[in-house]
């Protein structure tokens, strides 16, 4: 008896979310700033800018070449990886922008993920982002949407290929 | 079938040149200042060639002797709380007597820095306001590393805390709303330096750290894959004397041959999934330095010499032929997450499911692939095990939670293993309970624990159930005929600061082996005397999971802290004890029931 009322009420709740999760009002994610936000690259280091539009917490991982990993919970690395501003909701009305820099980034293969880690009482389910990355110089960027709660683990890779340590 | 394989030749190579050159160890004595001997230091040398470190603890005239090594050059380290570390580089295997002194640590802050985690663990604890809040955070907040340990103990703005618990939660990692709103106050109050040192130095003088001096044992040390891996549990071949590590967040499983010191690794197909395996997409994170897209949990030796091992992400079971060198995966078409896995008498390969609340057996004779529902203790349970398929392969059909980390707790069953009469005996880690199955039938039996916890549990051989409580600290012994529980609390102190993820008995003693996982120690119980050994172990942050024992009484077990760089080497190791071994003494012993 227990049993079947579990899961009829599971079926029920299934079809509950599913409901929810179809008829939500959707609002068209806002563009990202464009890439002069993040600043003019610079002609050392490494920097990776994460931008976005819409007013919640999205959060920036920058794994490096030894795969320690720079976030909100680990804002400085071993290899000199800082993260030099960390957005909440406190603060998502202002600045929507994240940033990790190293002045002499270690050489090898480093992995970008973005986190839309909480909505911040809005209304908002995607959210669109670009990414810069400035390397000695160099400008990368990507622009995407992430999910709520769908971390992108590989939103960029990329090389340091110069030692800068070493000049 | 899929083979990939490679060799990790630049130290296995080496080594093999080296070993057959094996000298007579180190001997020496370890003093302070004044030369005064350092009783119960940890001696340890680390061979570069082979990245393997070997300890021994000084005696009580501080008096050390290491086994025969190979020879070459080692870096040489001595270890004792409340000294620096004295260490010496490269120094060459040679006859002669050593001395290593050691000068006492007289920064107060870097003194007490180097206290193992439980240390530092009863502080926020002493802080919370109720048992229920304290068994909570153990059980929750240790779940994958250490808590106290120098990345853990730090002070943070609350909205960071905030975070962390919300990441946590996406991990498996649930706390209450009382709980979570309770702690930013609690731990920032509690790693505050300018409190902490004081109450720290009158727990050490109340409850000094267990001494090395008077044990006789050699722990040697392999170190394992990478700053991002975690070698979460190892087993012993037996036919061949190997061991295997299975490296959790790198889809890889390791080989080691003790004797030759060579290790080989072999990927694991990925199956096509991408990273974080069926859950990718779900909500759930993986830490942000995996490679992880089956991830391999828990390994046995079949009895045709296989090696099976769970793929918790991958949902799937991994079969690797080592003379063939390739892999056959299996999949789990009923339940989720694969957890732990044991064989019956029977070869039959029986595992906890544990995000869907199963047991799985699969008969490799015939094929036969069963899986039984376990029941939850709620009815929130129920619906979120029943739910958690659909959300896994409708992830776009369901509506998003208001933050990314809320969620129910799942009964979670966790250690199985297989009585001497063949029942399968499981725990349910979230809900206190254990459980029996008829291997036959698949009828199931439940009985509540009268602790919280149940982890990784084993039989003896004489039929009895040795179940560690993860989150209370201690041990119990089930008499599945009398159906009576006894407990011994572990003698780590302060009281209630350890979280004994697993144990194992020594089927021919009867002497059960019990990780010390939040206080860097191997931990032995002899049920005849009752009294306990405690091994501190040479490393910091090792966070230990499971335990294993070869031929010639070696007792293994592995690092698995996640991350893996927060460990102190940033790396893990392969590890294995091998007791009276050394110097000749009593070992200290401590009685607590």
């Amino acid at each position: 008896m227990r049993r079947s009322g579990a899961i009829r009420l599971a079926a029920i709740s299934v079809a509950a979310a599913i409901v929810s999760g179809c008829a939500a009002e959707r609002r068209a994610p806002a563009s990202p700033p464009p890439a002069a936000a993040a600043g003019a690259p610079g002609t050392d280091g490494l920097r990776v800018v994460l931008l976005w539009g819409d007013p919640v917490d999205l959060d920036l991982y920058v794994t490096d070449p030894v795969l320690e990993t720079v976030y909100f919970a680990n804002n400085s690395s071993t290899s000199g990886g800082k993260l030099d501003r960390d957005a909440s909701c406190r603060d998502a009305k202002e600045e929507r922008l994240e940033a990790t820099r190293w002045r002499e980034p270690p050489r090898g293969h480093y992995r970008v993920g973005i986190d839309f880690s909480d909505r911040c009482g809005q209304d908002t389910r995607e959210v669109r982002y670009r990414l810069v990355v400035d390397v000695r110089g160099k400008r990368l960027e990507k622009e995407g949407t992430v999910r709520l709660a769908r971390f992108i683990y590989e939103a960029i890779e990329f090389d340091v290929r110069e030692d800068t340590r070493a000049r | 079938m899929t083979r990939s394989a490679s060799v990790l030749a630049s130290i296995g190579l080496v080594f093999v040149a080296a070993a057959a050159q094996a000298a007579a160890g180190f001997v020496g004595r370890v003093v302070d200042g004044d030369g005064r001997p350092v009783a119960g230091a940890v001696v340890s040398a680390r061979f570069r060639p082979l990245a393997r470190t070997t300890s021994v603890y000084a005696d009580a005239e501080g008096r050390f002797a290491f086994p025969d090594l190979a020879a070459g050059t080692y870096d040489l380290r001595a270890r004792h709380f409340g000294f620096r570390d004295a260490n010496v580089m490269g120094h060459e295997l040679a006859g002669g007597e050593l001395q290593l002194r050691m000068e006492a640590e007289t920064d107060e802050y870097d003194r007490l820095a180097a206290l193992p985690s439980n240390r530092w663990l009863a502080l926020p604890l002493a802080a919370m306001p109720s048992a229920q809040m304290r068994e909570e955070f153990v059980r929750e907040c240790t779940f994958c590393h250490q808590q106290g340990s120098w990345a853990t103990r730090v002070q943070r703005d609350p909205a960071a805390w905030e975070k962390i618990f919300s990441l946590m939660a996406r991990m498996g990692g649930i706390l209450s709303r009382e709980t979570r709103s309770a702690l930013p106050g609690i731990l920032n109050a509690a790693y505050d330096p300018a409190t902490a040192v004081p109450k720290l130095k009158e727990q050490i003088e109340r409850h000094p750290l267990p001494d090395g001096a008077g044990l006789t044992a050699v722990i040697d040390e392999w170190e394992v894959g990478d700053r991002a891996s975690v070698q979460h549990d190892i087993v012993v071949d037996h036919a061949t004397g190997a061991v295997y590590s299975a490296d959790t967040t790198k889809d890889m499983l390791y080989h080691l041959d003790p004797a030759t010191g060579e290790r080989r690794k072999f990927k694991i197909p990925d199956a096509g999934l991408p990273l974080g395996g069926v859950f990718s997409g779900v909500g759930n994170v993986l830490p942000p330095n995996a490679d992880a897209h089956v991830a391999p949990h828990s390994l046995q030796v079949a009895p045709d010499g296989k090696l099976w091992v769970t793929l918790c992400l991958g949902n799937k079971i991994g079969v690797f032929d080592p003379r063939t060198e390739s892999w056959k995966l299996i999949d789990q078409p009923e339940g989720l997450y694969p957890h732990t896995l044991r064989f019956d008498r029977k070869g039959r390969a029986w595992y906890t499911l544990a995000v869907s609340n199963h047991v799985s057996m699969i008969d490799p004779a015939t094929g036969a692939h069963r899986t039984i529902r376990l029941p939850a203790k709620t009815w929130a349970q129920a619906i979120a095990v029943r739910l958690a398929p659909f959300v896994i392969r409708l992830p776009g059909w369901f509506g998003q939670p208001e933050t990314a980390s809320e969620g129910a707790p799942v009964p979670l069953p966790y250690g199985i293993d297989i009585a001497p009469d063949g029942g399968v005996w499981f725990s349910q880690l979230n809900v206190h309970r254990i459980g029996r199955i008829d291997p036959e039938s698949g009828a199931y039996e439940l009985i509540d624990t009268p602790f919280p916890a149940p982890r990784r549990l084993r039989f003896d051989a004489k039929g009895n159930l040795w179940i560690p409580s993860f989150s209370a600290g201690l041990i119990a012994r089930f008499n599945p005929r009398t159906r009576e529980f006894r407990t011994w609390k572990l003698p780590t102190e302060p009281e209630g600061t350890e979280t004994p993820y697993a144990l194992n008995v020594e089927r021919t003693t009867g002497r059960v082996w019990i990780c010390g996982t939040n206080s860097d120690t191997l931990i032995r119980f002899d049920p005849t005397s009752e009294k306990f050994v405690v091994y501190p172990l040479p490393s910091r942050v090792t966070y230990t999971r499971e335990i294993d024992f070869d031929d010639q009484g070696g007792i293994w077990t592995s690092n698995s802290n996640t991350p893996g760089w927060h460990i102190e080497s940033e790396n893990p190791h392969i590890l294995r004890l091998r007791e009276g071994v050394g110097q000749p003494a009593a070992p200290a012993q401590h009685a607590r029931r």
